[in-house]
């Protein structure tokens, strides 16, 4: 195993771990459902994606970091759609978004 | 690098209990279900996690790869069984 | 495009690429290249076509048969490759939203008429809002979306409608980015639906 494939590893397994503790943050600090599917929907599907691709370079090629591939794939095809089955229930269920303090900024 | 991917793993134990508040706490079901959501796509990760630092990582793909579907199909299927309930309810 | 092309790459391109990717997974999830595994994935694959072929003959809406529009590949190869472009960014910035002391956020309904060619259309470009800095598809119906977003810039750039010509350059010659989204209505207070 060479240097570099170390480098980017560890580079990327800490951005994935860094995007998913921000995402796990925004989800207790978001103030209302439909905010905190966003936390959800992008930040860790970002940080999945580096985490995964991390491990990839750290397999090297072979049939393990293929398969890893297609993990990456199927979470960044899915996690939007799951999102959205959410947030369009909730709205349809009556949900209202929170539309901010409303006077204190302009 | 196996204390690399030990500490790493203590991280990620972090972030996979912080969801646990929004799952215990949220104001409605929605807010459990995501926060059920969230703690499945870290789960994933530290499975991929384990299976490195067992040096098992085939077998332990494939575990992971079957719980992000089923993940997956946990959170439509809740989603569509909303949607019979406020049909029954109208 | 819709009348009869002679050739057979054209007429059965759909068909061939699914089975060229079923078989891709079914290698990739096995791993071995003894022959009985190999006849088990090639049942495999042809019972996937045969169902699935069943089902594009369903419509997905109303006089839109799914399996009936063709993609161009080469645009989607380098639609792709901004989509992923555009998740890095999405995630840095709501992170850096999540992050900030004082949570910069002002959130808001955005609803909009889109002009996209097709069902299939219309599907990608609510996953590609999903996945888009600070914006997620809350319901879509037939050409209506429902959309929220997290600031106002965001909402600016999606009323832009620079990913709407995207999306629909996929399955047509050209568009112009003026003319894709239209009849905006935004929903700031609890008052507006």
């Amino acid at each position: 195993m060479s240097m570099l494939q170390n480098i980017v590893t560890i580079v990327l397994v800490i951005g994935g771990t860094f995007f998913m503790l921000v995402g796990s943050i925004g989800i207790n600090r978001l103030p209302d459902f439909y905010t905190r599917t966003h936390a959800s929907g992008k930040v860790d599907t970002l940080g999945i994606i580096m985490f995964l691709s991390g491990l990839a370079v750290h397999q090297g090629f072979s049939l393990n970091a293929a398969k890893l591939l297609l993990i990456i794939a199927f979470m960044a095809f899915t996690s939007p759609v799951a999102s959205h089955a959410l947030s369009r229930r909730a709205l349809l269920f009556g949900m209202k978004p929170w539309y901010g303090h409303g006077k204190d900024k302009s | 690098m196996d204390t690399f991917f030990l500490v790493i793993a203590f991280i990620l134990c972090l972030a996979l209990l912080i969801p646990f508040y929004r799952v215990y706490k949220g104001p409605t079901v929605f807010d459990r279900l995501l926060g059920a959501a969230a703690v499945g796509t870290k789960t994933i990760t530290l499975i991929l996690l384990f299976g490195i630092m067992y040096e098992y990582l085939d077998m332990f793909i494939d575990i992971s790869l079957g719980y992000a579907i089923l993940n997956f199909i946990g959170v439509i299927a809740m989603a569509k069984y909303f949607r019979s309930k406020e049909r029954a309810s109208k | 495009m819709s009348q009869q092309s002679s050739s057979f790459w054209l007429r059965h391109r759909g068909l061939i690429l699914q089975a060229l990717l079923l078989s891709a997974i079914w290698l990739l999830l096995s791993g071995k290249t003894e022959p009985i595994y190999l006849f088990w994935g090639a049942v495999s694959v042809a019972f996937v076509l045969w169902m699935s072929n069943r089902i594009h003959n369903i419509p997905l809406a109303e006089n839109e048969p799914c399996g009936t529009t063709r993609i161009n590949i080469p645009r989607l190869i380098i639609y792709l490759v901004w989509l992923v472009g555009e998740i890095i960014k999405a995630g840095f910035y709501v992170a850096y939203v999540i992050l900030h002391p004082k949570m910069p956020i002002e959130p808001m309904l955005v609803r909009f008429t889109s002009k996209q060619p097709n069902v299939m259309a219309r599907v990608i470009l609510a996953n590609s809002i999903t996945l888009t800095p600070g914006t997620l598809t809350v319901d879509v119906d037939g050409i209506h979306f429902t959309v929220h977003a997290l600031t106002r810039d965001t909402e600016e750039g999606l009323v832009s409608g620079e990913m709407e010509s995207r999306v629909a350059r996929l399955y047509m010659q050209s568009c112009k980015r003026a003319d894709m989204c239209c009849e905006v209505e935004l929903i700031t207070s609890g008052r507006g639906r």
